[in-house]
């Protein structure tokens, strides 16, 4: 059977191939701006010498997978669900403020926030286990290990 | 052996031994959830054993190294979703047995399998370590940066279309040790002007984002995926009739396991899927492979067990990992200000015996635990992923935080999430990055060592019998997978 008319879909590989060409590029773009040392103190390799060739090696590799992908198709990936980025977006939220409200406020509000963003309704269920866990962490991570915690304002609350 | 069984039952304390079954119960919970492997609850709990000396420390990944490849094959059985990857394979049998009745006797196997395999891995890890390691005490810089090379090469002898990528995920790993100050020059690289990179990407964080906040973003894909869980009744003792037909996959398995798990970078999964093929192929009954055999989840539990022995010998005497979880366990010992390698055995033996004695405690404590309670850790399936996995991010968070109190070490285990996301999406997979990344430093260090040894002559490598015999394999294992491909794509286009 002949394949439809039109362009063929690109194999996801080449795409992946492109991205990896293009963070070796700007590494080793990044590799010519390191400082220099002066050639009366250098013994060996400088800095950037090491970096440089393992970039060349990720290159080589890189076009390699290209060459392999090359005239070949693929199904398309599927469609990275609203829930992923809704997903990330609360991950992100809760980094930012984390600094300000304190390591154990925020991540008791986040886990509540995650298990209800995923569909969690039951309340009675996802509050119990939200504070039972936060006091867990609080005990275990901080009065136990002694691992110090940033507690902002509602610091107080933890005793 | 005597010495060291002495030396193990010297070390082996109330409190170690304590630790050693929190660990192993640990293990089999985490690893009996479908998405917590071995590697990502070592990623997860590397930064309590930052607060534990490091003999404890390793003690504890061990045991829960150990019991989290018996933990997955749990739900392999009961819901067909391995809890751990190298359980994958335990359920092209094992839910067919549970599905006709019969999920104790898969159960009770699988344990019994695991165990006899964890147990002949740990005996071939206490002779050849000392051997390996007596070899390569003479090891110089030289040695060791082809070592390294050799140990990096292999993530790509897997073959198959992986191959190119862990190759690549390799590298990365290796540019990404290569951020912060230059340890021989004092030039700062790759940090952009950010502080935080001055001392180079922190190992936990990044292990935290590639394997826990990963698998999260992973989970959230897949809310709508329902499993069905199947009845089970008590595990049970395999009968003397069930030996007779699994003792030979049980064998095979054993020594297969050790094997792939002794070569670098190939671990448990890998060793799980090439028993199965191979336990098929020597079986007289290989119609009932896929329909319920016992044979079918006897080779591979015994081989991903094994290989976790196995994996330990070139971690512990080289200071090459065998695995991407022995990688972790590797960071945490670095993180400890360990580096394992042959000088370990004379300088502080106690690790050893502490390894040697925890994983050996690991695989009897998880035998009763995975006998009388199977039923128990089988009900951990039931706790909805709406609140498992918050609770994962809350450790996450915690642990990535915890080792330097550092927020930008959050915000790097956040990046490294998505990117391991991403990775797995597009077939990476996260472990060879851990490898590069463990595994940078010594590559770069040893190769400009050895530059100085050979007064900048890339040529003196040839005149090290060690190296050249190490760089010659690594060009086959390279260069063969490679031409086989290449030749085989040239093929279907031709026949096209």
């Amino acid at each position: 059977m002949r394949p439809p008319p039109g362009p063929r879909p690109r194999h996801p590989d080449t795409t992946v191939a492109a991205v990896i060409l293009v963070v070796a590029a700007a590494a080793f773009a990044a590799t010519l701006g390191f400082d220099t040392i002066p050639a009366s103190l250098m013994e060996g390799m400088g800095p950037e010498r090491f970096p440089q060739l393992v970039i060349a090696v990720m290159a080589g590799l890189a076009l390699l997978l290209l060459w392999r992908s090359r005239g070949r198709t693929a199904e398309p990936l599927p469609r990275i669900p609203p829930m992923a980025y809704a997903t990330v977006l609360l991950l992100a939220a809760t980094v930012f403020v984390l600094p300000w409200l304190g390591v154990v406020p925020t991540m008791t509000v986040a886990m509540f926030a995650l298990g209800w963003l995923w569909g969690e309704r039951r309340v009675w269920l996802l509050l119990p286990v939200t504070l039972l866990f936060a006091a867990g962490v609080q005990a275990l991570f901080v009065r136990t290990l002694g691992i110090t915690l940033p507690v902002g304002p509602f610091g107080f609350l933890l005793g | 052996m005597l010495e060291f069984l002495g030396g193990v039952q010297a070390i082996m304390t109330g409190e170690l031994l304590l630790v050693v079954f929190i660990g192993t119960l640990l293990g089999i919970f985490v690893g009996a959830l479908p998405g917590l492997s071995g590697s990502t609850t070592s990623a997860l709990l590397l930064p309590l054993t930052v607060t534990m000396n490091p003999v404890t420390a390793i003690a504890f990944l061990g045991a829960i190294y150990c019991a989290a490849n018996y933990g997955g094959s749990i739900t392999a059985i009961l819901i067909n979703t391995p809890g751990d990857p190298s359980a994958s394979v335990t359920a092209f049998d094992g839910y067919p047995m549970a599905a006709r009745g019969e999920a104790g006797r898969a159960l009770g196997m699988s344990a019994v399998a695991s165990t006899i395999g964890g147990i002949f891995s740990v005996l071939v890890l206490v002779v050849a370590t000392p051997l390996l390691s007596r070899f390569a005490y003479s090891f110089g810089p030289p040695e060791y940066f082809a070592l390294a090379v050799f140990g990096l090469s292999m993530l790509g002898a897997v073959g198959g279309a992986g191959a190119l990528k862990s190759l690549i995920a390799g590298c990365l790993g290796v540019l990404l040790a290569c951020v912060g100050m230059d340890l021989t020059t004092g030039v700062e690289r790759f940090t952009f002007g950010l502080p935080d990179l001055t001392d180079g990407i922190s190992f936990v964080p990044v292990l935290t984002g590639l394997f826990a906040v990963a698998e999260l973003i992973e989970q959230a894909t897949r809310l709508d995926e329902k499993v069905e869980r199947l009845p089970m009744a008590a595990a049970r003792l395999p009968s003397v009739a069930d030996f007779r037909k699994a003792g030979k996959s049980i064998g095979i398995g054993s020594v297969l396991g050790t094997f792939i798990g002794v070569l670098p970078a190939l671990g448990a999964t890998t060793a799980a899927i090439i028993t199965y093929n191979e336990v098929r192929r020597f079986s007289r009954h290989k119609e009932e492979f896929g329909r319920g055999a016992i044979e079918g989840i006897a080779g591979p539990e015994a081989a991903n067990n094994s290989a976790v022995g196995g994996s330990m010998v070139p971690t512990l005497a080289l200071g090459i990992p065998g695995s991407a979880t022995t990688a972790i366990i590797l960071a945490g010992l670095l993180v400890q200000g360990v580096r394992p390698g042959p000088h370990l055995f004379t300088e502080q033996p106690q690790f050893l015996y502490a390894v040697f004695g925890s994983m050996l405690a690991a695989n009897l404590i998880f035998l009763v635990l995975g006998l009388f309670l199977a039923k128990l850790f089988a009900m951990i399936t039931l706790i909805p992923n709406a609140i498992l996995w918050p609770a994962v991010l809350f450790c996450s968070v915690i642990g990535a935080y915890a080792p330097n109190q550092a927020m930008g070490d959050v915000w790097t285990m956040l990046v490294f999430g998505i990117v391991g996301f991403l990775f797995r999406r597009h077939g990476f997979s996260p472990a060879p990055l851990v490898m590069g990344l463990v595994l940078g430093q010594l590559v770069e260090e040893s190769l400009k060592q050895s530059l100085i040894i050979f007064d900048q002559r890339w040529m003196g490598f040839l005149e090290r019998p060690v190296a050249v015999t190490l760089f010659a394999v690594t060009i086959v294992l390279f260069v063969l997978p490679l031409l086989f491909q290449g030749y085989r794509a040239m093929r279907a286009r031709a026949a096209r």
